[in-house]
């Protein structure tokens, strides 16, 4: 059978073989770049609000403490943040109601000058919350389990 | 994290000076329990006081042949040391199952004594914790208690304590060496750390604004046939469910001398009297282990989420005491 | 506002104005740009913050900045001498000890700091009582067990420590 016949095995060069990642040397230097890891002037920090109940809404937040600390820039909630047109997709649906789906839920975000700054703002926003009862018991004997088709 | 001033002691009396009459400042050691739970919003200081550069980073012997440990001796550089891996082997492996090895290269032997519990419930400040604020109740009873205390506990608070050095310690009778604005003291470290009783806030009966300056281990022959059984979820980096400290002295089958310290179960490391009492005089049989294990565990109040625990510390208990007699054998 | 003095990577640094809240690891990525170190979990459970102070192999995360007045640090950035790779980082390279990357930095110094705890005879939680170490799989595993890689590469991390440390055995 010659190499070109219909059954001939393949015959490879790169397919299967060791390969040292081209990106390798940059990864193993700590040169690659990751996310923001690009030069910038004067970058601002963002820290999350996070909802601390699992479901319900946000009844009031009280960001004045927040906006108050040196360094904050801004406070963003779903009362200022930008309206998003579709919510086509839920997972950039972010701060565009003031309904909690799950515990640690962006419901707000602090813009401040430092990492430090930020963080410690996020912690000066107070929320009040309608809080509703949340059922993450996945058991055997539920009334509401059901066969996937 | 709220902001800080921060400074680094130049000697011992100028540290403890800084911490009186300053209510809000701590001791900084390694902070990788302080810095995490800094930023957790747990521990909210004012001022750190740096004491790491204090000369307490010795291990010396002692004229009675025991060891004096500096409070700044690194957790890695103990578990290596030497005296420690010949003579008090249960040490050196307790401190090398803890944490990890970036870890154990931060720690210092205070900062290991002085660690707070890992409760979810109390590192987590928007769940309510007797611990964090007295009055404010207890989260972990009727929630997820599986790292949680099964002796000594009480309404208030069942959370444990996390260190595995210290309950190796706790087995050899060691000393806490602490100085104070006016004095020095010597606490032996079973009355160190505290039952939750009505005051789980305090961990320890240290007063603000004492330094611990060294533990003192007393000799203890037989303790060369010691070790530190730890039993977890994961097979490193995770801290005890139950973990045992034992040290054995047997001669023609029969117990000479015993140590036991259990770990993982309590809000403080567990010195196991009535196992030793049941111990003494007795053959190195399975059954006379068990008897000991039972005589301990009699008094467990375990946590529905954590039952689990009695009979993995009686198991742990009776495999570590069969390893040792049967080396010694 | 504070005063650090510091040497990272053998550059001296004089620097001012250091909020004491900093840790070494966002001194070393926000101030000094110096990216290599990874923020994977900032509490000192992943390990891709791993740097090495005075010669030792520390969390950067749980340590603050203002700690480490007159220290020497080593981020991953100064472990290659030019062009040429340390012998961790090649292993790593040829092992093909990652994917995505972002625990490698971590990975490779903690590395560098567990090979030369071995060298020492420094004993591990599993092999406590033997003279001298040796580094099999299950060795490396325990005294890697504070780095975490979310993308499984582990087998070819091991691979790649335990070429090194054969090589170090050789020679």
């Amino acid at each position: 059978m010659s190499a070109d016949a219909p059954n001939a095995p393949l015959r490879t060069r790169s397919i299967g073989q060791p390969l040292a990642r081209l990106e390798g040397r940059a990864k193993v230097t700590g040169a690659a770049r990751y996310a923001w890891e690009h030069d910038l002037e004067h970058p601002l920090n963002v820290y999350p609000v996070q909802a601390t109940i699992a479901r319900g809404s946000v009844a009031s937040m009280n960001v004045e403490a927040a906006r108050a600390l040196a360094g904050v820039v801004a406070v963003i909630t779903h009362e200022n943040a930008a309206k998003i047109r579709s919510d086509e997709d839920k997972e950039l649906w972010i701060l565009q109601s003031g309904d909690i789906g799950f515990r640690g839920q962006f419901i707000g975000a602090v813009i401040a000058e430092s990492l430090e700054i930020a963080r410690h703002a996020a912690d000066l926003v107070r929320v009040q919350y309608d809080q509703q009862p949340h059922d993450a018991d996945f058991r055997p004997g539920r009334d509401d389990l059901y066969a996937p088709e | 994290m709220t902001p800080f001033a921060y400074e680094r002691a130049g000697d011992a009396a100028q540290a403890v000076a800084a911490m009186a009459g300053n209510p809000g400042a701590m001791f900084l050691g390694g902070g990788t329990n302080l810095v995490d739970h800094m930023r957790l919003g747990v521990a909210t200081p004012d001022r750190l006081v740096d004491v790491t550069r204090l000369p307490f980073d010795r291990i010396e012997e002692t004229p009675d042949g025991g060891v004096r440990i500096g409070a700044n001796v690194r957790n890695s550089d103990l578990a290596a040391h030497p005296l420690i891996r010949a003579r008090y082997p249960v040490l050196s492996q307790a401190l090398l199952s803890g944490a990890s090895g970036q870890l154990r290269n931060m720690a210092t032997t205070a900062g290991n004594l002085l660690q707070r519990t890992r409760c979810v419930y109390f590192q987590n400040v928007d769940t309510p914790c007797n611990k964090r604020r007295p009055g404010d109740g207890c989260s972990a009873l009727g929630g997820y208690t599986r790292h949680h205390a099964i002796l000594g506990a009480s309404e208030h608070c069942i959370a444990v304590h996390p260190s595995d050095m210290a309950v190796a310690m706790v087995a050899l009778d060691a000393t806490v060496e602490v100085l104070g604005p006016s004095s020095e003291r010597r606490i032996p470290l079973v009355d160190f750390h505290r039952l939750p009783g009505d005051e789980p806030n305090r961990d320890t009966v240290l007063r603000h604004g004492e330094l611990i300056t060294a533990v003192a281990l007393p000799a203890l022959p037989f303790a060369v046939h010691s070790l530190y059984r730890k039993v977890r979820d994961r097979r490193s980096f995770a801290f005890a469910l139950v973990s045992v400290a034992a040290a054995l002295q047997v001669r023609d089958g029969m117990i000479e001398d015993v140590r036991l310290a259990f770990g993982g179960v309590a809000h403080k490391p567990w010195r196991a009297t009535r196992a030793e009492e049941t111990l003494r005089g007795q053959p190195t049989t399975p059954g006379q282990f068990a008897r000991a294990a039972d005589a301990e565990l009699a008094a467990a109040q375990p946590q529905p989420g954590n039952a689990f625990k009695v009979k993995m510390l009686r198991n742990t208990l009776v495999a570590a005491l069969q390893e040792l007699a049967g080396a010694a054998a | 506002m504070d005063a650090l003095h510091v040497a990272v990577n053998g550059v001296a640094h004089d620097l001012e104005g250091i909020d004491p809240r900093t840790t070494l690891l966002d001194l070393l990525r926000e101030r000094l740009h110096l990216t290599g170190s990874k923020k994977g979990c900032d509490h000192g459970q992943c390990g891709a913050c791993t740097v090495l102070v005075n010669g030792r192999r520390i969390n950067a995360c749980l340590t603050l900045a203002l700690a480490h007045e007159g220290d020497a640090i080593t981020t991953i950035e100064g472990l290659a001498q030019g062009d040429m790779l340390h012998p961790v980082q090649a292993a790593f390279v040829e092992h093909d000890g990652f994917q995505c990357g972002y625990c490698t930095p971590g990975q490779i110094c903690s590395a560098v700091g567990m090979l030369d705890e071995a060298r020492q005879g420094r004993p591990s939680y599993i092999s406590g009582a033997a003279e001298h170490v040796e580094l099999d799989a299950a060795e490396i595993r325990e005294r890697m067990s504070g780095n975490l890689c979310r993308c499984g590469a582990y087998v070819n991390i091991v691979a790649a420590i335990r070429d090194v440390a054969q090589q170090v055995a050789e020679s």
